[in-house]
């Protein structure tokens, strides 16, 4: 018991709780975890692995809770969030490069993850919950160091300059066009506007935006006529492209392993959908 | 029922304060609440097994119990202790080799008839360990004679009849061991049944078992699963060589944390119930020959195939070829034990021919010495190093039983394709620690640990319960996702 209580007071207090897990479901425990039963941000972040990069503290003075899922889509992040009884959120980001990913096992494994009774324990005792495991802790600080000190010498911190180009429903009609959007409409891009739908409803703005995934652009990626659907058939809901957005800037995307971002590309991208949630203006700008 | 689950936590509460609650009125009916208890806890999920498990165990209380009887010629105890072991080896083969037998043998007309169903056979949970038991039992009483073994006296009246049957009945289902082992033997466990009370119980040596081994599950193997499933193909395609090779003695880790953990679990709970099982596990992985790994793994496996198989056929006394020959036949079919397919078959096997081998090359199976200088130190690390490798190499045979994928995987590593991929290494270095450091203890457990217990009792227990402590933190702190035992499915 003290030993517990001990190593919890001192994560708590060097603020070194895990962002990171050293496996996916540990990874994903950590941030559903910390939702489920912490979760008051005033922005949601739903995703796969590549969105999971974007910590929460990188967005701050923006409180936010990111809900993406290592190995899934926004699909299960939005789920979660539908859960909630009363929403704290405000305004959702929702990475669409994997809206089109079907549901897989790993949904189920989460699932019973998450029903196990040391989760709902954790509320209350912080050595149950998965932030504080001590392998996560250790991989999650070694993580962060290994990317920081690998960034530090091949450039400074990033800025972001320019105005962010946030587009909406009145950009898309004259760019897409049937075809492409019937393509785009497949069962889990149906069921993903669904649940978005239900979100809106609730109150909730909604930004899409696709994330630099390591690969040039081809003209006949498929996420143009993504977006331009949930543009069409969400009014309200606007869309970011942070590929572009990096482009504009002069910036290239790092990854660590060729499709996840950096953890300095990570904060340029966060700056960037910041920039985007008070741009569109969901939120009003934080005095800083 | 898992040994880590919360279902089993409550189920070993309220059996265990049933236990010593009526024990206060009658004991024998502690004997009656513990089988009870036992075939609950096997019934757990899938019921009908235990028309099985009563089948089994009635055929063998019954061939018992006419063993025990003075008026039996030798010829007709010789025919049914024969009779008994055949019939418990049907029953195994039926439900493990159907399958097997029929994928092999019958032509494709007949397999569409009849083979189909009979490669659909579910394979009963626990059945390769309570036959084993089985034959055990009634080999121990035939060997022993009509004055039977101690603990299995023959009975004089009918209640002392029903009382043995009972304890018989008990022996088979006692279900920390019922699962997966140690396998028991009659002449190890018949004799403690009997009268117990809380007072009797060792907490100390009841609760460093159960902390260790729950440790080595949760938090050591049940980690280690999660990065082990990238030897399962095709997650293994294109890794680099050397990963593969981490993999391997990664898995070799993972097997032995889940394998050990669930003995001592088992040696644990059994303690708390008055009982001592045989020890399992004596630090496998500092071996220094396969001669030695063999009697430090699984050892209550090992010493069953010596005792009801390897003497039988000659055991070492008919000659050297004959010895090769039984070595070889004990491995095979020891690696037959493990589950139906050709990769097991292999992979005892080829432990066969190399223990074969070590005896024709006189490597005898003592343990490595650290103390007669640098260079022999060094001999007998590297000779560790050698049998852990070839033994980490063979477990492939477990983990991949499709030889096609065991190919692919052996070119992986001889591709030579340079790269480490961070977070499976990180996961293997931190969880395969506490096994190389178990190892280590059990390497200095004489020069360091035991010397201690002698000179300073007191601070030996305090560092003995500060380590229990830690462990118990690391196992609230830092379990895996809970998965079942690996030899569940032997």
């Amino acid at each position: 018991m003290l030993l517990s209580a001990g190593y919890v007071g001192m994560v708590a207090h060097w603020k070194k709780a895990a962002s990171f897990g050293e496996n996916n479901v540990q990874a994903n425990l950590i941030r559903l975890e910390a939702y489920v039963h912490r979760g008051e941000g005033e922005v949601g972040l739903v995703g796969s692995s590549m969105t999971a990069r974007l910590l929460p503290g990188y967005f701050e003075p923006l409180s936010v809770d990111n809900v993406a899922v290592d190995g899934g889509s926004a699909a299960y992040g939005l789920k979660l969030i539908l859960r909630k009884e009363r929403l704290a959120m405000k305004v959702c980001l929702i990475e669409i490069n994997t809206l089109t990913r079907p549901a897989d096992g790993n949904e189920a494994l989460l699932d019973e993850a998450m029903a196990q009774p040391q989760r709902k324990m954790g509320a209350w005792f912080p050595i149950l919950r998965p932030a504080y495991r001590p392998s996560s802790v250790l991989y999650s600080a070694l993580k962060l160091e290994m990317d920081l000190s690998a960034e530090a010498t091949a450039e400074g911190p990033l800025a972001v300059k320019t105005p962010i180009l946030v587009r909406a429903r009145e950009g898309v009609r004259s760019v897409a066009s049937p075809v492409s959007l019937q393509k785009a409409a497949t069962p889990e891009v149906e069921e993903a506007r669904r649940m978005i739908a239900r979100l809106m409803e609730r109150g909730v703005k909604v930004i899409f935006f696709s994330i630099p995934t390591g690969g040039a652009r081809q003209p006949s990626d498929p996420l143009d006529p993504l977006a331009n659907l949930l543009l069409k058939e969400l009014p309200g809901a606007v869309f970011v492209d942070l590929a572009s957005e990096f482009e504009r800037e002069g910036h290239t995307p790092s990854y660590t392993d060729g499709i996840h971002l950096t953890a300095g590309s990570a904060q340029y991208a966060a700056s960037v959908l910041e920039k985007a949630v008070i741009a569109a203006g969901f939120l009003p700008q934080s005095p800083q | 029922m898992l040994f880590s689950t919360w279902e089993f936590v409550i189920f070993l509460l309220l059996v265990l304060a049933g236990y010593y609650l009526v024990g206060r009125w009658r004991s024998g009916w502690q004997a009656g609440l513990l089988i009870v208890a036992s075939y609950f806890f096997y019934a757990w999920g899938e019921p009908w097994l235990i028309f099985l498990l009563l089948a089994s165990t009635g055929l063998n209380t019954a061939v018992a119990l006419y063993l025990l009887d003075h008026g039996r010629t030798s010829r007709s105890r010789w025919a049914m202790v024969s009779g008994a072991v055949v019939v418990n080896l049907a029953i195994l083969a039926f439900f493990k080799y159907a399958g097997l037998f029929a994928e092999t043998f019958l032509s494709a007309g007949e397999w569409q008839k009849w083979g189909y169903h009979l490669s659909e056979i579910p394979l009963p949970i626990g059945i390769s360990f309570f036959t084993f038991q089985g034959i055990s039992l009634v080999v121990d009483v035939y060997r022993a004679g009509p004055d039977g073994i101690p603990g299995m006296r023959p009975p004089q009246t009918a209640e002392e009849r029903r009382a043995l049957g009972r304890n018989i009945f008990l022996f088979k289902a006692f279900f920390p061991a019922l699962i997966a082992g140690p396998i028991v033997k009659a002449h190890e466990f018949m004799h403690q049944i009997g009268e117990k009370r809380v007072g009797g119980i060792d907490w100390e040596d009841a609760t460093t078992k159960l902390v260790s081994g729950y440790f080595f599950k949760m938090v050591v193997a049940d980690n280690l699963r999660d990065v082990t499933a990238m030897i399962d193909y095709p997650n293994f395609v294109g890794a680099p060589s050397f990963q593969l090779v981490l993999l391997l003695y990664a898995f070799s880790m993972q097997i032995f944390a889940d394998f050990c953990g669930y003995s001592l679990i088992a040696m644990g709970l059994a303690r708390l119930f008055g009982y001592q099982l045989p020890v399992n596990f004596c630090y496998p992985y500092l071996s220094a020959s396969l001669t030695e790994f063999w009697k430090r793994w699984h050892i209550s496996l090992s010493t069953w195939l010596k005792q009801y198989l390897y003497f039988p056929l000659g055991g070492n006394r008919k000659g050297a070829l004959r010895t090769y020959l039984n070595l070889f036949v004990v491995m095979f079919l020891g690696g037959l034990w493990h589950g139906a397919a050709w990769s097991y078959m292999i992979w005892g096997g080829v432990h066969g021919v190399l223990l074969a081998l070590e005896r024709l090359c006189h490597v005898r199976g003592e343990a490595a010495r650290f103390d007669g200088g640098f260079w022999r130190g060094l001999g007998s690390a590297l000779r560790i190093f050698v049998v852990f490798s070839a033994v980490s190499l063979l477990w492939l045979l477990f983990k991949l039983p499709d030889f096609e994928h065991v190919k692919l995987y052996l070119a992986g590593i001889a591709a030579l394709k340079p790269g480490l991929l961070p977070q499976p290494t990180f996961v293997i270095a931190l969880f395969s620690l506490p096994v190389i450091l178990f190892h280590l203890y059990g390497l200095y457990r004489e020069q360091l640990w035991e010397r201690l217990e002698l000179s300073s009792p007191v601070v030996f227990y305090r560092a003995k319960m500060a380590c229990v402590g830690l462990l118990l933190f690391l196992i609230i702190s830092n379990s895996g996702m809970s998965g079942a035992f690996i030899y569940f499915q032997f």
